[in-house]
């Protein structure tokens, strides 16, 4: 890249910081005449025992109480979590599987992990079949898939990997349709873009960046770098105007994406240790986040204050998802177990 | 993935240095442990009092973070030192010396540690337990080309040892055997400077930017600049309508009718508003007032959005704009086959569910559809979707069927949770169906449905064909 070609870029990038010149707000200062939330209590109201090693993910079915869980020890298992029954079992051929994710249709799961690979398996009560034998390779990176999502139907897949790429892929053939190259380094999670705002994810990454993608293209639309340091989660407001991240710096902060601007920070003195998991409330109005000191907090997202501390995990938390319907949400953790909490 | 970052460690050892301070720290005491006096003890109850009135934090935070300075080993316990718990009571603990703090920058080394075990067992024969045993052979093993220098030092160390006072002694005992309490835990214990996986490119490393990638960037700043952005508190707004907005709906802030199933273990809430129940409750038929996606989104409001729509002859859009989605998202090796189907059927001239687009668009499509992908009918769909965003959902609203449907819509009663007797343990829970096993049943349906449906244009057809024949003179 030529000097000129240097210069230019540079501009561009000066250019690009002086664009929006308008008084910049956080989201508080907006939300003073909104009321503050009244106490509230949450419990576990279930826990799932049955995993022999640390939780790493999990994803809740659209049946809103059906989840897939996945662990260190390659286990995956398929739980019906309001009886706490185990419905399915799968061990995979590698350790730390890090990504799982339940189909829209609820009759397939995929997983995958240190095997770099994303692996579809369809569901199924036959007791003389194999689960194992179904199994699709569908993604294929070059490093550890670190999470995975369907898009709205069974038929697709995205991936994000620890080599520093995401991609889209076709099930049934295994066709790399998209792949999306901008991080610095390994990618640590992703998530769709609720339906009406189109076809975009956003992603974090090890490089503290959080960046917001078309799915045609391949091409990044908006970046945000404003995290000390891993951006370890990443999750819309259910408008899909904005998103939230979780970091290993500790903080938890809100995007706003019209704005193309961080609007808030949320963070504590007493809170030193990362933030793994981030998830809205069906409002948007909490913010509840899992963290690497065992314990999860739920954050007022408008007024940008900790609305409570919930304990109960004995190691750290490393995944929570809030249930399709939002009457509660699941967290998974280093302990070998999973929560609902409610 | 780093455990602490520099930042929070800093904090933390700032904190360590405060709660030693003689005038603003924590009161400290003397033990008596056997003959020896151990000075610069402190209770723990007065670690957990301090931590409250310096950070302004609640009791069970407090407790919880002074439970990780212990387990963390920046705080250890003198008497029982394996319990790296924070207890509220007499119980006394002492400050670790900044030299065992937890770093980043340098971990346990292998070495150190083999000195260490070397040095215990020097002290008194058969001292190791049964998991350091396992840890001084292996390391034998591991480090064997050191292992001249390793007793060397373990020697060194313990003669220099019993030169010290007696309290010293003691005290470096403590805080040594108190590190590798943290640094090699023994097992069944939480091992907390356990960290997950390590990256694999460090973002720090200064990696030299590759022309693909400059281009990248210039490409995003290029469009960046043209991207319009809206005023923050414009934005802002908008999210605290949203919130506001679906505040009554979301069940962990303002309940939800009958009740929360995991709070009452009843599941009614759920098959009261399965996919498409016979008849909704008000609660859902009000959310498809919101905005149109949230009709659009719900099977059950679609299927009566449908109803009106037909009503005023403009049902192919919405079986059009399902038909894109079907598109988009189905497999890949279909694509060909379907936009062909959509074609035929919705925007060929003549074309027996035709959709009215505008010229423009429509040439746009047609043209596309010479090479079909996946984003071939992107710009019809978004056409018809705002057709009817914009146009047929807000008489949707004031049309007799939404009303009907509202009118209709029940409002469960609130079911309170039957004080628990867990004498016989938990109420029988409710499984569900699989969703394997409602698939079948979906699918088993639809095949009876169109074995059961006659295509009138197809009989039409025929029938003409027929009378065609018969004007024809017999050959």
């Amino acid at each position: 890249l030529g000097c000129d070609g240097l210069q230019e870029l540079q501009l561009l990038q000066l250019w690009n910081s002086r664009c929006s010149n308008h008084q910049l707000f956080a989201v508080h200062q907006v939300a003073e005449r909104v009321e503050a939330l009244g106490q509230f209590v949450m419990k576990t109201r279930r826990t799932l025992k049955g995993h022999g090693n640390k939780v790493l993910c999990m994803d809740w079915c659209k049946d809103k109480r059906r989840i897939v869980s996945s662990s260190q020890d390659g286990k995956v298992i398929v739980w019906d979590s309001f009886t706490t029954n185990k419905e399915h079992a799968v061990t995979m051929p590698c350790t730390w599987v890090m990504a799982c994710a339940y189909a829209p249709s609820g009759c397939a799961i995929a997983c995958g992990g240190l095997d770099n690979k994303c692996s579809v398996y369809p569901l199924t009560f036959d007791k003389n079949e194999n689960m194992a034998a179904k199994k699709k390779s569908v993604a294929m990176h070059t490093n550890y898939l670190s999470a995975c999502s369907f898009t709205n139907s069974d038929m697709q897949i995205l991936t994000a990997s620890g080599d520093g790429t995401c991609a889209l892929w076709d099930v049934e053939s295994g066709q790399l349709l998209q792949s999306f190259h901008g991080h610095g380094a390994d990618v640590l999670c992703l998530d769709l873009a609720p339906s009406e705002t189109g076809n975009t994810f956003v992603s974090g990454g090890c490089d503290k960046k959080a960046m917001v993608w078309d799915m045609r293209s391949g091409q990044c639309i908006q970046s945000f770098e404003t995290h000390d340091s891993d951006i370890n989660s990443v999750r819309y407001y259910p408008s899909g105007d904005a998103f939230a991240s979780g970091s290993d710096d500790a903080t938890c902060r809100l995007y706003d994406l019209r704005a193309d601007r961080e609007v808030a920070i949320y963070s504590k003195e007493s809170i030193i240790f990362g933030a793994s998991s981030v998830d809205f409330s069906l409002s948007g109005r909490l913010l509840f986040a899992g963290y690497n000191d065992y314990t999860i907090n739920v954050w007022d997202v408008l007024k940008g204050s900790r609305v409570s501390i919930l304990f109960g995990h004995e190691n750290r938390v490393s995944t929570l998802r809030v249930s399709p319907d939002g009457t509660a949400f699941c967290s998974g953790s280093w302990d070998h177990t999973l929560r609902i909490w409610a | 993935m780093p455990t602490l970052l520099d930042v929070m460690r800093n904090f933390v050892e700032a904190l360590m240095m405060e709660m030693q301070n003689p005038d603003t720290g924590i009161k400290t005491q003397t033990q008596r442990v056997l003959i020896t006096n151990i000075p610069h003890a402190v209770a723990g109850n007065d670690i957990f009092q301090w931590i409250l009135q310096r950070l302004q934090i609640t009791e069970e935070e407090a407790l919880h973070l002074g439970d990780l300075f212990v387990k963390y080993g920046y705080i250890y316990p003198l008497l029982d030192p394996k319990n790296l718990t924070l207890k509220t009571d007499g119980s006394l603990y002492r400050f670790q010396t900044p030299y065992f703090w937890p770093a980043q920058s340098w971990p346990a080394d292998d070495t150190d540690y083999a000195i260490y075990l070397a040095k215990k067992n020097i002290k008194r024969k058969g001292i190791l337990e049964e998991y350091e045993k396992e840890h001084y052979n292996m390391l034998n093993q591991k480090i064997n080309y050191k292992w001249d220098f390793v007793i060397m030092q373990a020697k060194e160390q313990y003669k220099a040892g019993k030169e010290r006072k007696k309290a010293d002694r003691y005290a470096l005992d403590c805080q040594e055997r108190a590190y590798w309490l943290v640094n090699r835990t023994p097992p069944g214990m939480l091992d907390v400077l356990e960290y997950g996986l390590d990256r694999v490119t460090d973002p720090n490393e200064k990696k030299k930017k590759t022309i693909a990638v400059y281009r990248r960037e210039i490409m995003y700043y290029q469009q960046a600049i043209m991207k319009t952005r809206v005023k923050s508190s414009v934005s802002l707004e908008g999210l605290v309508k949203y919130s506001e907005q679906f505040l009554s709906n979301d069940p962990i802030l303002s309940g939800c009718l009958p009740s929360n199933p995991w709070i009452t273990d009843d599941p009614d809430f759920w098959d009261l508003n399965a996919k498409l129940v016979e008849v909704p409750t008000r609660t859902r038929v009000e959310r498809w007032a919101f905005n149109f996606n949230e009709l659009i989104r719900d099977p059950k409001g679609r299927q009566n959005f449908q109803l009106f729509l037909r009503k005023e002859f403009s049902g192919e859009n919405l079986s059009f704009w399902e038909a894109c989605e079907d598109l988009k998202y189905g497999d890949q090796s279909k694509v060909k086959e379907k936009a062909e189907e959509i074609y035929k059927l919705f925007l060929a001239p003549g074309a027996r569910r035709w959709i009215n687009i505008d010229g423009t668009t429509m040439g746009i499509t047609v043209k596309g559809l010479q090479h079909p992908h996946r984003y071939v009918l992107d710009a019809a769909q978004t056409h018809i979707y705002m057709l009817m965003k914009k146009d047929s959902y807000g008489r949707y609203l004031k049309s007799p069927v939404y009303k009907e449907m509202l009118a209709k819509a029940v409002v469960p009663q609130e079911t309170v949770k039957k004080s628990s007797t867990f004498l016989f343990g938990r109420r029988q829970l409710r499984s569900s169906p699989s969703p394997i096993i409602l698939r079948q049943q979906e699918e088993e349906a639809k095949a009876r449905e169109a074995a059961a449906t006659v295509d009138i244009t197809q009989v039409m057809s025929k029938l003409d064909r027929r009378s065609q024949l018969k004007k024809e003179p017999p050959k």
